[in-house]
Order: C-alpha cells, then structure tokens, then sequence
C-alpha cells in the first residue's frame, strides 16, 4: 500500500467506465416523459475523481442511479450504454447487475442519516454487504489471503479494518446509527461504500447537511482513500470550489443534458460554456476579493416544460436566435473539452 | 434524564415499558389470567363439569363457604367453572389473533412493498373482507362446519385481519422509501432479504402492539359467538357460562353470581389486553408521549425546580431534575 498520490493521466489510464448517450426518461401516466437526463457521454479512467458539478433538479442523482441501474419505478434508461470495465451495463441481467453493484460500483448516498438503518448497528449493515456479496477481501493492495464471509461473526474483523480505515474506532462497530455524530455517519456510509473493494465510487453530496469543518475532513478522507485505494469517484456536488481542489476532470450539467466536460483546469480557467462561466462567477474566488458575485437570472427550466432550443437560452445573456429553436450538439473544442453552445461551434 | 428509550433491546424495552404505569398494571392484569388459566386444576377446589350433589338446594346455591361463587343449574361450581373458562378464552384469543396478525401483517408487508396490480388486488380483498360485517359471517360459517374450539379459533383468526393489513400496508409503504432500502438495494440484496433485515425491523414494533390488542379483539368475538350458542358444548368458555346462564334462568332466579364471574373476566382480559398495548405503543413510538413542543416547557420546569431547590437549601446544584 503506497501514500503515493497516483498521478492521473487523463490520456494513458484504463478507462474503467465509458458512459455513451444514456437518457433518462420518467414516465407517469397520462403525461408524456419528462427526460431528466439526455445523451450525456462521459469516461472515467482509473485513479480519476470526477466532479459532477449542477443546480439542483439538473440530473446528477439521477444519471449515477442510473449507473447502478437503480432509478425508482417510474424511470426508465430510453437509450445509451453503459460499459463497466468492457461489459454494458444495460445489457445485464438483473442478477448480474446486483453482483456489479458494490463489487465494482459503489455509492456513498446524500444524507447518511436517512441511508443506514436506525434499528440495526452500524456494524451489522456494513457487514451486510460482505456477507451479501461473500468477499473478505482485506483492504485492496494488502496481500493478504482474502476469506468468505459466511455470516455477520466473520465479516467482524473486516468491519472494524473498514471503520478504522474512515478513523472511526472497531470498538464503535456495534452502536446504532443515532449514536453516531453526523460526520461519523458519513464516515460509515464511505466504509461501507468501500467494503467489497469496488473500482469506482460514487459519491453522491456526500457532504450534504455537514458543517464546514466536517465538510472538509469527509473531502479529505475521501481523496486519501483514492490515492491509498487507487479508486475512480464520481464526486456528485454543488460546490466548485470542492471540485478545484480534489477533482482531476469535470463534468457540468444543466437540464438534464451535459453543458461543458473538459479537465479541471480547463474549466476554471478556460470555460466555454456560457452557464460554466456565470456558475463560475456566482462562485466567491478568495484571490479576488473585490469581485461581485453575479447570480444567474431565472430558474432551471422544468422538465415537463423544457426549451425547444438550448436548455440554457432562456437564462443565456448571450443567447442569438438559433439558441432557442436549436438545441445545441456537444462539440469537441480540442483533446479533452467538450462543450454543447452553439457559440463554440461557430468558433 | 430519559433522552431516548432505546427500544432496540429487550431490556432497553423492558426499561422504557417500567415507567408506564397502566402498561404494567394491563401486563399484571394479563399475567394474572394467564396464571390462572395454567394452573386451573390447582386452583379450582371442584371438577367444572361434575355436579356437586345435586339436590333441590344446590341449584343456583349463593355464595358460600363451599361454593365461594355459588352454583348453578346443573349444581356446578361456578367458581371452577369460571377459572377453567378463561383456558379456552385465552387459548381461543391467542391462537385467533396470531392467525390474524400473521395474515395481516404477510398481506400488509406484501402489498406495501411490491406495490402496483399485487397490491391493488391484496388490499381490494381485504376492503371487501373489512365490509362484510364480522359477526353474521362468523356465525354462518361456524354454523355451516363442525362448532370445535379449532373452527372457532379458524373463524375468528381469518375474519380479522384486515385492520392489520391495512395498518401494516401503511407502514410499509413509508419504510419502502427510506434512503437504506435503496442502499440495501444497491449493495444487491434481493426483495426477500430487504423485506427481512430491513423493512420487518421497522415494521415489527406496530404489529406487536396490534397483535396485543388483536388478542383482546378475538377474545370479545369469541365469547360473542359462545353467548349465541356457538360455541362447542363441551368446552367451557366464559361466553358459554353467560350463555348458559342466559339461556337456563339464571337471570330470572335472580342468581348473580352466575353472571357476573365471566363478565368481569372477559372485561378484565379485554382491559388488560388494552392496557398493555397501549402501554406498548407508548415504548414503542415515543413521539406519543413527547412532542417536541413539549419539550421546552419541561425544561423550564425543571429549571425553576433547580432553583428553588438552591433557594430553600441556600446550596448549588447543578443537576436538573428531569
């Protein structure tokens, strides 16, 4: 096990997830389907941590839920692929899938309160997933012999590896959810999002309702645990200011559909794309102080409502005609950033 | 300082159960019965069935020394009797009401959890179940097969359930959307595991209650079918004894005391039984006893007692008394 950061090389690493053109639709009876997610392509390599940055009600829960395949019952996953380390998702059984889920995807949920079980112990729903899936496997990179968790008595020891890896002591592994503070549920909820030793993890706001101090340890703890585990995430949040310091490649999203995807530098100093640029300046920036912070005008549109055009146009200060009766392609700027405006593709 | 009962312990259960008085005072009531339905024929000082010695003075003989509830028609020991008739009471409310919560609580859990047609039809079922009036089909059934304790215990089981299923459905359907079934979902539990480790646990504390006072329920139906002479002769019941006493003139001889002793124990099983749940419910949904209005004004109470305690002794503390 190395403390080594893995340098990520956005060109040269694996690609352990390649996500094509998947859309999302929700139907409800007597109402057409409302796409909460349309044709949005991304490529996580391995050691990547990418930032999933949007407004709330834009996609982002619902694109990663649809990764693990586990959209609520009135969603459905119209078109796209899905392919996790060369095998498309869509096209596996449901068993097959359940054996994917948390052996190679995991999720860390928003709200650890509302994710773990408050009548049965912390260390009992983690071990839940070891003896579900029957790995022992001590922490990836160990080298020691992995074993077959029966049953709860044998996952024990691994538990407690798994609390202590997330700082949290063995000897806590048998208390109730409410007897942990909310920073520590997070930590469970990431120990137990790594129990199985998944490649990738996503993590959905992890670092939602937690003070700012807390914020910053979970943020940390989850970076650590990247470079130490050599772990690909998926880093669902609103704050881009998260996303500059730990995130390698960045995707943002606007109504359902991805408005800018390029690597994080690029994004922070070179966006493209009208709402990155106005998201950017709604954002505080410490080295210029002076600066006022500009709000975007106007809401998100609504999904049974959307824009003929370009999703954004309503809100667009530099919206032209054919912003609002064409909706825009993602156009490829150069090697890695990818934008869908059609100012780019006039370029 | 009672923060939260952990209620996920039976001891921690037991604590949280102590402090409710009319909880433990049904339990007492409860266990009482139950004591003397176990130890009937150590209690009992005559056989119920055998006559005594039937002479003209034995029938419907008062309380007396012999008799301490006097006889009745058949020159019986009423008080025999009446200790014997609480096995089959109790026996009949058990059995009936573990049937009842079973099929409550299996068709609650599976039309809250799997939802759409399954449960569209489960709980159209149980609406027509919960219309037809209890009793008239009780009676046409019990009627139509063999009147044995087993048919009774069958009929009452089977015809109610449906107040559970629907109260379960509900509670299902509220646990189903918690964040962690999702998360059991995506570590790649299947439906029958969740329903197990995940939604049962939750579910469990209201089917608990409902079985207590399902119990008290099934004990009232069956001594309502007893009193209307459906009963099987040849077990003894409380129902029975009141519709013996019914039927054979114990009311117009004025004999009371043939009445009165299976009244008072279906009443005290009933009570009891309500008592307890209650007691129960109290434990196990705290959010009965404090809201979290209340909260405030007791701490300002315990305040001001705080400080008079300091005022009348002239001494510090610094524990409230909550």
């Amino acid at each position: 096990m190395t403390d080594q950061p893995i340098p990520p090389d956005m060109t040269t690493a694996p690609v352990l997830l390649d996500v094509r053109g998947v859309t999302v639709e929700f139907v409800s009876k007597g109402q057409p389907p409302a796409r909460a997610v349309e044709c949005v392509s991304f490529r996580l390599r391995k050691g990547e941590m990418l930032g999933l940055v949007g407004e709330s009600g834009c996609g982002k829960t619902t694109l990663m839920l649809a990764l693990l395949r586990l959209l609520p019952e009135a969603g459905r996953i119209v078109c796209g692929q899905i392919d996790f380390l060369g095998r498309d998702l869509l096209a596996l059984s449901e068993q097959q899938m359940a054996e994917v889920r948390w052996t190679g995807i995991s999720i860390v949920f928003q709200g650890a309160m509302n994710a773990l079980n408050p009548v049965r112990t912390v260390g009992d729903q983690i071990a839940e997933a070891l003896v579900r899936h029957g790995t022992l496997a001590p922490a990836l990179h160990s080298g020691a012999s992995a074993g077959v968790a029966r049953n709860k008595k044998a996952a024990a020891p691994r538990v407690g590896e798994l609390l202590e890896l997330v700082g949290i002591g063995a000897n806590r592994s048998g208390q109730y959810p409410h007897q942990y503070s909310g920073g520590m549920r997070q930590r469970a909820m990431i120990a137990m999002a790594l129990a199985c030793n998944p490649q990738v993890v996503i993590a959905d706001e992890p670092t939602t309702a937690l003070d700012v101090m807390i914020q910053a340890q979970i943020l940390e703890l989850l970076d650590t645990l990247r470079h130490r585990l050599g772990l690909s995430v998926i880093l669902v949040t609103h704050d881009l200011g998260v996303v500059a310091e730990v995130c390698d490649t960045v995707l943002v999203m606007y109504g359902g559909v991805v408005a800018e995807y390029a690597a994080v530098d690029t994004i922070f100093n070179d966006p493209q794309h009208p709402y990155t640029q106005r998201l950017l300046h709604a954002f505080p920036d410490l080295s210029k102080p002076e600066e006022a912070l500009v709000s975007i005008p106007g809401y998100p549109p609504r999904l049974d409502a959307l824009p003929p055009g370009c999703r954004f146009a309503p809100r667009c200060p530099v919206a032209f005609e054919r912003c609002h009766v064409e909706p825009p392609a993602l156009h490829r700027l150069d090697g890695f950033h990818w934008a869908s405006c059609h100012l780019v593709s006039n370029q | 300082m009672t923060a939260q009962t952990d209620i996920t312990s039976l001891s921690g259960l037991w604590r949280g159960f102590r402090g409710n008085r009319m909880g433990v005072i049904g339990l007492v009531m409860l266990l009482l019965a139950i004591g003397m339905a176990v130890f009937a024929p150590a209690l009992a000082p005559y056989d119920p069935k055998a006559p005594v010695k039937v002479t003209i003075d034995n029938i419907y003989a008062p309380p007396s020394r012999e008799h301490l509830l006097g006889t009745d028609d058949a020159a019986k020991d009423v008080l025999s009797q009446f200790i014997y008739g609480s096995r089959v009471s109790l026996t009949v409310g058990f059995f009936a009401a573990f049937i009842s919560v079973a099929i409550g609580g299996w068709i609650g859990v599976t039309a809250g959890f799997w939802g759409g047609k399954v449960e569209t039809g489960l709980m159209r079922f149980t609406d027509v179940m919960l219309v037809i009036p209890d009793l008239p089909l009780a009676v046409v059934i019990v009627a139509l097969t063999q009147p044995s304790l087993w048919n009774i215990i069958f009929v009452i089981g089977i015809l109610g359930w449906t107040g559970t299923a629907r109260l379960v459905r509900s509670k299902t359907l509220s646990v189903k959307e918690r964040k962690f079934v999702l998360r059991a979902r995506a570590i790649g539990a299947g439906n029958g595991y969740i329903v197990r480790r995940h939604i049962l646990p939750l579910v469990l504390p209201l089917l608990v209650v409902n079985t207590v006072l399902v119990i008290s329920l099934a004990i009232l139906n069956e001594s309502t079918l007893s009193f209307l002479g459906l009963s099987d002769p040849t077990t003894l019941s409380w129902g029975q004894m009141l519709n013996y006493a019914f039927t054979r003139g114990a009311m117009s001889a004025g004999a009371w005391w043939v009445l009165a002793p299976p009244g008072f124990g279906i009443v005290w099983v009933v009570l009891g039984c309500t008592l307890l749940g209650q007691g129960l419910e109290r434990v196990l949904n705290p959010r009965l006893e404090t809201h979290h209005l209340a909260v405030g004004r007791q701490m300002v109470v315990s305040r001001v007692k705080g400080s008079e305690v300091r005022g009348s002794e002239g001494q510090p503390t610094d524990t409230l008394t909550l």
